[in-house]
């Protein structure tokens, strides 16, 4: 059973147009580009459904070589990344029901309820601003450029891969892969308010261990 | 959600609601009141961007090599000039 | 509806970003209309009313000219398009110091009238107003101010100290509308 996707937001690129022709040509170079351009965000959204690295990297094959095979059917309704990712949440979410894993995909974020920023950064009921920062977040000086540092990636790659599997699958589709709240909550089967809830942890996350590295910079 | 005033720990919840434009409008209106008065909260949602953009500009790992090569020779065995 | 634009320096929106065109030799700015599906500015461009001022104050004040059905919401208003027709010069610089001033005085004296010995809380929030006060943040000393009355008096009281921001605006800033 496929759900129903929603329409794409964007008219294609020219060059999207170029490469599902080069694929449909059996432009192997054209292939292999696709593979190395998606192989990683496929993967740690895979891994939101299976109980390993190497599951996930057997359904990411499947979803490879059934791109192979149904490149000639594809219809461009949709985008070729929306295209990709649909057939390997298919693929993932039935290898998830074999391996038995019942729990639902929006409880795998991490506890429901903990919150975005730890509650002791806040003032409470007796401080002089209740509710208002205790510890605030420090300014960021320069950040587009301090953040694009050697330093700072392997610390985003870091956090990244710490993240709960859910949180990594939202987080890889929103922000790495550029996809709409909507087709990321037809994608994975979630709820606009759980979807943005994941996201955000996620990013308050990747946010905090940003922030720690900001301050051993400037210490 | 029937309040008065969105404070520091509230927002601090809602800002990725607030940037993709999710919050309603009452909502969205309490968050600009106090933005206006907390340059931390502003602070705070601006490094909630700048991590969304960071996050974006990461490079993807490359698939295996083994892997790369397998696949290659599934799509040349299906569309290739040997086929 | 004439109503406020409260704008940043180089008549920026604080949300949007968006800078705002400005009146030239005597005719309004030109009418700036709202973008469908922006994700922050929803499909409106927003303003206040004289009596919701003291939530928004910022660098620049602009009487302005909201068309289209406008609706009003808790202390903003929205149209589908909207235009600045002049500015409020009293209030650049000299004016928000002089309102952020006379917010803290107030601020203090309630604060001393419950707190009459040094060392309290209501007391340390107003000296952040008054601290604030000598940088002209206007916002956030009327929010203190407020707040300060809402800790003495409760939510009348902070009512009541707002009514009284706007009206200080109005009056000494000659607001027409």
């Amino acid at each position: 059973m496929t759900t129903e996707l929603p329409p794409p937001t964007t008219r294609f690129p020219e060059s999207e147009d170029r490469l599902v022709a080069a694929l449909r040509a059996g432009d192997e170079q054209a292939f292999a580009t696709l593979v190395r351009r998606y192989h990683a965000s496929l993967k740690r959204v895979a891994r939101a459904y299976v109980s390993t690295d190497a599951v996930a990297e057997e359904v990411v094959q499947e979803t490879w070589l059934a791109v192979v095979a149904g490149i000639e059917r594809f219809e461009q309704r949709a985008t070729l990344k929306t295209w990709l990712f649909h057939i390997l949440t298919n693929k993932a979410k039935t290898r998830g029901v074999r391996e038995r894993r019942t729990v639902p995909f929006a409880s795998l974020a991490g506890a429901d309820d903990e919150p975005a920023v730890s509650p002791e950064r806040f003032q409470r009921a007796g401080d002089a601003w209740p509710g208002h920062w205790a510890t605030p977040p420090r300014p960021w000086e320069d950040p587009e450029r301090r953040l694009q540092s050697l330093e700072a990636r392997e610390r985003l790659r870091e956090a990244i891969a710490a993240l709960p599997a859910a949180q990594q699958a939202v987080l890889t589709l929103r922000d790495v892969e550029g996809l709409e709240a909507d087709e990321v909550c037809a994608l994975l089967d979630l709820s606009p308010g759980n979807q943005r809830v994941i996201l955000h942890r996620a990013r308050a996350k990747v946010r905090d261990a940003l922030e720690q590295w900001f301050e051993e910079e400037a210490a | 959600m029937n309040r008065d005033e969105i404070l520091c720990r509230d927002f601090v919840e809602l800002a990725t609601e607030y940037l993709d434009g999710a919050l309603a409008e009452t909502d969205v209106e309490l968050v600009e009141e106090h933005l206006v008065i907390c340059s931390l909260c502003r602070e705070y949602v601006g490094q909630i961007e700048a991590t969304a953009s960071a996050v974006g500009a990461t490079e993807t790992a490359e698939p295996p090599e083994e892997t790369l090569r397998v696949l290659l020779g599934a799509f040349a065995a299906r569309h290739g000039r040997a086929a | 509806m004439i109503a406020y634009k409260v704008l940043r320096s180089g008549s920026v929106g604080p949300f949007s970003g968006h800078v705002w065109p400005r009146p030239r030799d005597g005719a309004a700015g030109a009418w700036v209309v709202a973008a469908t599906g922006g994700a922050i500015c929803r499909d409106a461009v927003h303003g206040c009313r004289a009596v919701d001022l003291p939530w928004w104050l910022d660098d620049e004040l602009w009487e302005a000219e909201f068309d289209g059905p406008v609706a009003t919401g808790r202390h903003k208003i929205s149209a589908p398009r909207a235009r600045l027709l002049r500015r409020v010069d009293g209030w650049h610089h000299a004016g928000a110091r002089r309102f952020a001033e006379a917010c803290a005085q107030r601020a203090h004296e309630r604060a001393r009238a419950i707190e009459p010995d040094a060392g309290g809380v209501v007391l340390a929030m107003a000296a952040g107003a008054a601290q604030c006060a000598q940088t002209g943040a206007a916002a956030v000393t009327a929010y203190i101010a407020a707040q300060v009355a809402g800790r003495v008096g409760g939510r009348d009281a902070m009512a009541a100290e707002r009514t009284w921001q706007a009206a200080w605006l109005r009056a000494e800033l000659g607001l027409r509308a």
